[in-house]
C-alpha cells in the first residue's frame, strides 16, 4: 500500500513517514504542494492514498486535493490534516471530494484507523 | 595647485602616500569582509551539518519511544543519544523537535514527549534560561517549560511576573495560562499589570489554540480595579459566549466613562441577545 504524504511541518512528517513505515505501508513525502502536484501527474499508479496538510508552500492542500480528483480512471482516497477547527473549512474540504478530515494536534492512531477504513472501502 | 595638477604634474609626496593608503586601506577593508563572510559561511554549514547528526540521532530515539513501545529507560540509554546529549546545540534541537511534535500529536503521545523531556533531562536546559539574566533567554526557557507542561517549573516561572522587561511579564502570563488556566489573570486584578491590546490579543491567541475551558469566576474580572484586566473579562465573555454577566455588563456601561470598554460591552450585549 502506498501513501503519498504532503506535510510541511519537517517533524511531522518525518515522524509520520517512521509511524507509517512501521505500519507496513510504503510512503512517498513531500514538503510542498507543488511538487506532491507533480508527482500525482507523473506517479498516479503508484499512489493508493492520499493524506495532504491544507496549509502548504506553493500549492495548498486544496490544490493537491484537486489534482487527485482530477486524475481519470482512479478514485484516490484523500485524507486532509488541518489545525483549522473551522466548521467552513471542514466542509469546504468536503466539498472538495476529502475523503477524510483530521484535525491537528491528533493521535496518530486515529489516523491509522482513518486509513485503514479508506482502504477497506476501496 | 588644482591647476598643476590638471596640468598633468605628478601628486605631492603627501598626496601620494594618502592614495596608496586609500588603495591598501580598501583592499584589506574588502579582504576582510571577504574572510569574514567565508568563516561566517563555514561555521553556518558546520552547524547545519551538525544539527542534521542531532536531528537523526534524536529521532531514532524518539521515534521508537513514541511508536514501538519501547520504554523510556531503555531508549534513554542509547550511547549515542548520551553521548550528544551534553551538547548545548543538541539540547536546543531536540527541545525544539519536541516541541513540533507536542503541537501536532494529542493524548498519550504528548504526555510521553512531556514525559522524555523531563525524564531526559533536556528539561535542565530550559530551567537554565529561565535562570538566566538576559530576558530572550528567559522568554526561550518560559516558552518551553510551559509549552511542555512542566508543573514543577510552575512557581519558579510565576515568580518572573515582576521582571522588567514587558516580554517576559507577557510570556509569563501566557505561560500560567497555558499550565493552570485563565482563572491564573485573576491573581493580577488588583496589580498594577498593564494588559495592553498587544497583550490581550496574544492572551486570546493562546486560549484559543490551547482549547482552554472557560473559568468559573470569569465574573471576577469585570469588578476588578485595573481596567485593562475588566477589558479582556469583556473580551473573554465575548469569546466563550458567557450570557451569565449580561446584568453585570449592563451596569458596568452606565457606570464607566470609558469609550473602548462601553463599545465593548455593547457588541457583547448585542452578540448575546441575538444568540438568546
Amino acid at each position: 500500500m502506498n501513501i503519498l504524504l504532503v506535510e510541511d511541518d519537517e517533524m511531522l512528517r518525518r515522524s509520520l513517514v517512521f509511524y507509517l513505515k512501521s505500519n507496513q505501508f510504503t510512503v512517498e513525502a513531500f514538503d510542498n504542494g507543488s511538487d506532491a502536484i507533480d508527482f500525482i501527474k507523473t506517479a498516479t499508479n503508484s499512489i493508493d492514498l492520499v493524506i495532504t496538510d491544507l496549509n502548504l508552500p506553493f500549492a495548498g492542500g486544496k490544490q493537491v486535493l484537486q489534482a487527485v480528483k482530477e486524475v481519470k480512471g482512479m478514485e484516490i482516497p484523500v485524507i486532509v490534516l488541518t489545525s483549522s477547527g473551522v466548521e467552513a473549512t471542514e466542509l469546504e474540504v468536503f466539498d472538495l471530494g476529502a475523503d477524510e478530515f483530521v484535525t491537528k494536534p491528533f493521535s496518530p492512531p486515529v489516523l491509522l484507523k482513518r486509513i485503514n477504513k479508506l482502504i477497506v472501502k476501496q | 595647485m588644482r591647476y598643476a595638477a590638471a596640468m598633468g604634474d605628478p601628486l605631492s609626496p603627501v598626496m601620494e602616500r594618502l592614495v596608496l593608503f586609500i588603495v591598501i586601506a580598501t583592499f584589506l577593508t574588502a579582504l576582510l569582509f571577504f574572510a569574514l563572510t567565508l568563516y561566517k559561511g563555514i561555521k553556518h554549514l558546520r552547524e547545519d551539518r551538525k544539527k542534521a547528526k542531532f536531528q537523526a540521532a534524536l529521532e531514532n530515539v524518539l521515534f521508537h519511544y513514541l511508536f514501538e513501545e519501547k520504554s523510556l529507560e531503555e531508549v534513554l540509554g542509547d550511547p549515542i543519544f548520551r553521548a550528544m546529549k551534553r551538547d548545548v546545540l543538541f539540547q536546543r534541537v531536540a527541545i525544539k523537535a519536541i516541541i513540533s511534535l507536542h503541537d501536532n500529536y494529542s493524548g498519550i503521545y504528548s504526555k510521553k514527549l512531556e514525559q522524555f523531556f523531563e525524564v531526559s533531562g533536556l528539561v535542565n536546559y530550559s530551567i537554565a534560561r529561565l535562570e538566566s539574566s538576559k530576558w530572550p533567554f528567559i522568554v526561550e526557557g518560559v516558552r518551553d517549560l510551559s509549552t511542555l507542561n512542566h508543573d514543577a517549573s510552575y512557581s519558579r516561572i510565576a515568580s518572573r511576573i515582576t521582571h522588567p522587561h514587558e516580554l517576559v511579564k507577557m510570556e509569563v502570563l501566557l505561560a500560567l495560562i497555558k499550565m493552570r488556566g485563565i482563572g491564573e489573570i485573576t491573581k493580577f486584578q488588583k496589580t498594577g499589570l498593564l494588559l495592553n491590546d498587544w497583550v490581550q490579543s496574544n492572551i486570546l491567541y493562546t486560549v484559543k489554540k490551547h482549547k482552554i475551558a472557560a473559568p468559573a469566576n470569569l465574573g471576577i474580572m469585570l469588578s476588578s480595579p485595573n481596567k485593562t484586566v475588566v477589558l479582556l473579562g469583556v473580551r473573554l465573555i465575548r469569546y466563550y459566549q458567557v450570557a451569565e454577566h449580561d446584568e453585570t455588563l449592563s451596569g458596568l456601561i452606565s457606570e464607566t466613562a470609558d469609550a473602548k470598554l462601553k463599545r465593548e460591552i455593547s457588541e457583547v450585549l448585542a452578540k448575546n441577545t441575538l444568540v438568546n
